[in-house]
């Protein structure tokens, strides 16, 4: 049995389809920040299409959230800083000397 | 008498003659009656009726069959019909009872296959035989049956063609016939030819031929040939059919277009066309006889079948044993609202690979994954949402699907046999010493494995007798279900998950060794309740990103070496069937380069140096020290060479062929040499090019291309190292 609606990978590319005069009006640097969200969001296809029901741009805008969450956690790892769900930074005491 | 099965063909009306091998190694046939039954269910009193009307033609009589799997017996009508009658007489019967009273079964079920069914044969099959009949003494799960007592030759003739495409007028040079490593050719005069090949055939004692082209010109050929000498050629052992005209017919299937041509089958002798036989050609003679034994076909028909043809005909066989009747026409139309479809129309999970170069990779795959789950959740067309356990019924996950629990379904029942067998010609391999043994239990379970694959399939196609979407679907749903456990356990074992695949996993911890990843494997094993493979360790892997999105990766794009030496590649180049020669060398000595790296430093030096590789291959093509061989791409025409719009190459090399004489059919391939940049010269057939006018320009692009491919995941991709420095 061949396939008979699409798949979560050609829905996805469609709706960017959808934002491309959107992306048209973009600057060169917004226009890549674009882009890289894209490609960021096609990294979690595989959650994507666990979920099709849904709204393509909910669950695009979904991706595109965890993702950031990892990138920040990523940089704050490599900052070695550890903040918490209420956006505080845990206290760094000064050395006494 | 003890021997051997070696083909059955049908005689007259209503015989059946067995093809005989004895232990003392003569060929016997032996007559039976039989003829192939119909059926016909409806309102009793039409049924009365109708019997009684063609009572007079046919034999008839009033049995108790299932017209569905599990439902229970009905009385029914049985006509037996001679043979090649079935169709016309269920079209007259439907007719008859104007669509609408009378559904007709079994019609399309192969007349020899329901000989073999009903009197629980299989071809190859050691039977003995009596005056009263005939007892089977091997059996279809035997894993070691004998086959020694065939008799093979390969049979070629020489043409003496007036132009690149052999005629049928052009008169026989010399027939090659090839057994046991010798080589016997039959030349002089054309009648004389022609009458030893039927006497050398028989002295010789050959119970298959091979031939290479047989059904699409060699044997009908021969015929044409020996009819013009006024020979009486016999190529059986009894006389053959009279075909003198190949006739070719063009198919569709997954997306790409094949062309069969009806094969020409001898009686009494076993034909077997290697360019007409997808079985034969992927497993030869040892796997397409385990085919036709397991699933009950002809070993002539098997060779000429589909793979889904082949797997059909074990669950006509199963369903012939428990008395249920084949639907001619199968009406399993399920009606879903778009939003259901849309939920439950995916196929298996992709987990997407962050592409690059990873060091100590495992791969883990589920052995025959969706058969698997179909043997063991009870998946068949009928079982998914039957109508009996509507509340107590096994669940499917994410679809809320229910599975019957009171009925064991076709489809498991069919493929438990080649399942199983498949598990134990795989441990038998992995004990055999002997290479001859291994390479021939390995060509059967991979024949059984095709069955497998299609089982799966079949599932979903609309003119599956025993499938239905529903079931397709729970299946996909099963497996997505499966891997995601996998996910999971592997994570909590505290390994990282790189890429999953529907059925296959690459995982990674970098202290792990193979005794850890064998510990996963089984964990998940036991966990999951289904058989996994430790494929092996990689020592390094590079999973490849995609051409058009560079940072986004391509699934099934990879290349890898295992820990022990063995190199694994998918989706590059040198896999593709259309890449020519020259460039599935260069990425192959390149891989190999590659593959002597023992840590990340090392395979930087291996790339630079596989560098050198690609500009020596580029050289070559410059120089012209290249044959024409190696610059040949192979390409299927999928429709007819006049109907391309654009002018693809292959459409071109096609309309050089057909200007000489040859024909080519959608699903034939062409061969050709790109000579040009426009117009015919665009793409030459390797037919008729001349050595060394290729085309320089499109064949570098391709070998850098190629290059790229391997060794930018690895130094980066900067376009300038891939200058040709001469």
């Amino acid at each position: 049995m061949g396939r008979n609606t699409l798949t979560y990978r050609q829905r996805l590319r469609l709706e960017l389809d959808r934002w491309k005069n959107f992306r048209k009006a973009l600057l060169r640097d917004e226009k890549e920040a674009f882009d890289s969200l894209a490609d960021q969001v096609f990294r979690l296809c595989h959650a994507g299409s666990m979920y099709p029901e849904r709204d393509i741009f909910d669950l695009f805008t979904m991706s595109a959230l965890i993702s950031h969450e990892r990138r920040l956690k990523t940089l704050e790892k490599e900052l070695k800083l550890e903040m918490k769900v209420d956006e505080r930074l845990p206290i760094r005491h000064k050395p006494i000397w | 008498m003890r021997g051997y099965l070696l083909d059955i063909n049908p005689s007259g009306k209503d015989e059946v003659i067995l093809w005989v091998k004895r232990l003392d190694g003569r060929v016997v046939s032996h007559r039976i009656k039989w003829m192939p039954k119909i059926y016909v269910h409806g309102p009793l009193e039409n049924l009365v009726k109708l019997g009684r009307l063609i009572s007079q033609r046919y034999f008839v009589d009033f049995v108790e069959r299932s017209v569905k799997p599990g439902s229970p017996p009905e009385t029914v009508l049985e006509i037996k019909v001679p043979f090649g009658g079935k169709r016309r007489l269920a079209n007259l019967i439907l007719d008859l009872g104007n669509h609408q009273l009378f559904h007709i079964y079994n019609v399309d079920l192969p007349s020899m296959q329901e000989f073999l069914y009903q009197h629980e044969l299989h071809p190859t099959a050691l039977i003995d035989l009596s005056d009263h009949g005939f007892e089977v003494l091997d059996s279809v799960e035997d894993i070691d049956y004998d086959l020694s007592w065939i008799k093979t030759a390969h049979l070629d003739a020489e043409v003496r063609a007036s132009s690149i495409a052999s005629r049928f007028s052009d008169r026989l040079k010399e027939i090659i016939i090839e057994i046991n490593g010798e080589r016997i050719v039959l030349d002089g005069s054309e009648d004389g030819i022609l009458e030893s090949l039927t006497k050398t055939l028989d002295d010789l004692d050959v119970d298959v031929i091979i031939t290479d082209g047989g059904d699409s010109f060699l044997l009908p050929y021969l015929h044409y040939r020996a009819h013009v000498n006024c020979v009486r050629l016999r190529l059986g052992r009894s006389r053959d059919p009279r075909m003198f005209k190949p006739s070719p017919s063009t198919y569709f299937s997954y997306g790409r277009v094949y062309c069969r041509f009806r094969g020409f089958k001898l009686r009494g002798r076993i034909h077997i066309d290697s360019s007409n036989s997808m079985l034969y050609g992927e497993t030869g003679l040892e796997g397409l006889i385990e085919v036709s034994r397991v699933a009950r076909i002809p070993v002539q028909d098997a060779a000429r079948y589909t793979i889904g043809s082949c797997m059909s005909s074990l669950q006509y066989y199963q369903a012939y044993r428990l008395g249920i009747l084949i639907p001619w026409k199968p009406s399993n139309v399920i009606y879903m609202d778009c939003w259901s479809l849309n939920r439950a129309d995916r196929g298996g999970l992709i987990l997407d690979a962050k592409t690059g170069v990873y060091w100590n990779v495992a791969e883990l795959d589920f052995k025959s994954l969706y058969p698997n789950l179909m043997l063991k959740h009870n998946i068949s067309g009928e079982t998914v949402n039957c109508e009996c356990c509507k509340d107590g019924g096994e669940r499917i996950p994410e679809l809320g699907y229910h599975v019957c629990k009171r009925w064991r379904g076709i489809v498991p029942r069919a493929i438990e046999l080649p399942l199983k067998k498949r598990m134990r010609y795989k441990d038998v391999i992995k004990q055999v010493r002997d290479d001859r043994l291994r390479t021939l239990y390995k060509s059967r379970s991979d024949a059984l494995k095709w069955i497998l694959v299609t089982a799966f399939g079949y599932l979903g196609y609309r003119n599956a007798k025993f499938g239905s979407r529903e079931a397709h679907l729970a299946v996909c749903a099963l497996a997505r279900d499966v891997l995601l456990k996998a996910i999971r356990i592997a994570e909590e074992s505290g390994f990282e998950v790189i890429h999953g695949i529907v059925d296959s996993l690459w995982v990674r911890r970098e202290d792990a060794g193979d005794q850890d990843y064998l510990e996963l494997a089984k964990k998940i094993e036991e966990e999951v309740g289904l058989p996994i493979s430790y494929e092996g360790r990689y020592r390094w892997i590079v999973f490849l990103p995609s051409r058009t999105h560079p940072d986004r990766p391509a699934n099934n794009r990879y290349f890898g070496v295992f820990m022990d030496g063995r190199l694994k590649y998918r989706g590059i180049e040198a896999r593709r069937r259309d890449t020519p020669p020259i460039i599935r060398k260069m990425q192959l000595e390149i891989l190999e380069k590659l593959a002597e790296a023992r840590d990340p430093e090392q395979l930087r030096e291996k790339a630079i140096e596989a560098l050198e590789i690609y500009r020596g291959y580029a050289r070559r093509l410059i120089l012209g020290d290249v044959s024409i061989e190696d610059l040949a791409i192979t390409q299927v025409l999928s429709m007819d060479p006049n109907d391309y719009v654009v002018e693809a190459r292959q459409a071109v090399a096609a309309k050089h062929l057909e200007r000489a004489g040859i024909s080519i059919v959608p699903g034939q391939a062409v061969t050709y040499v790109i000579a040009g940049a426009s117009g015919l010269s665009k793409a030459v057939p390797i037919q008729l090019i001349e050595e060394g006018s290729y085309r320089l320009e499109p064949y570098l692009r391709i070998l850098e291309r190629a290059a790229y491919t391997m060794i930018t995941p690895i130094l980066g991709s900067s376009k300038a190292i891939f200058s040709i420095a001469l």
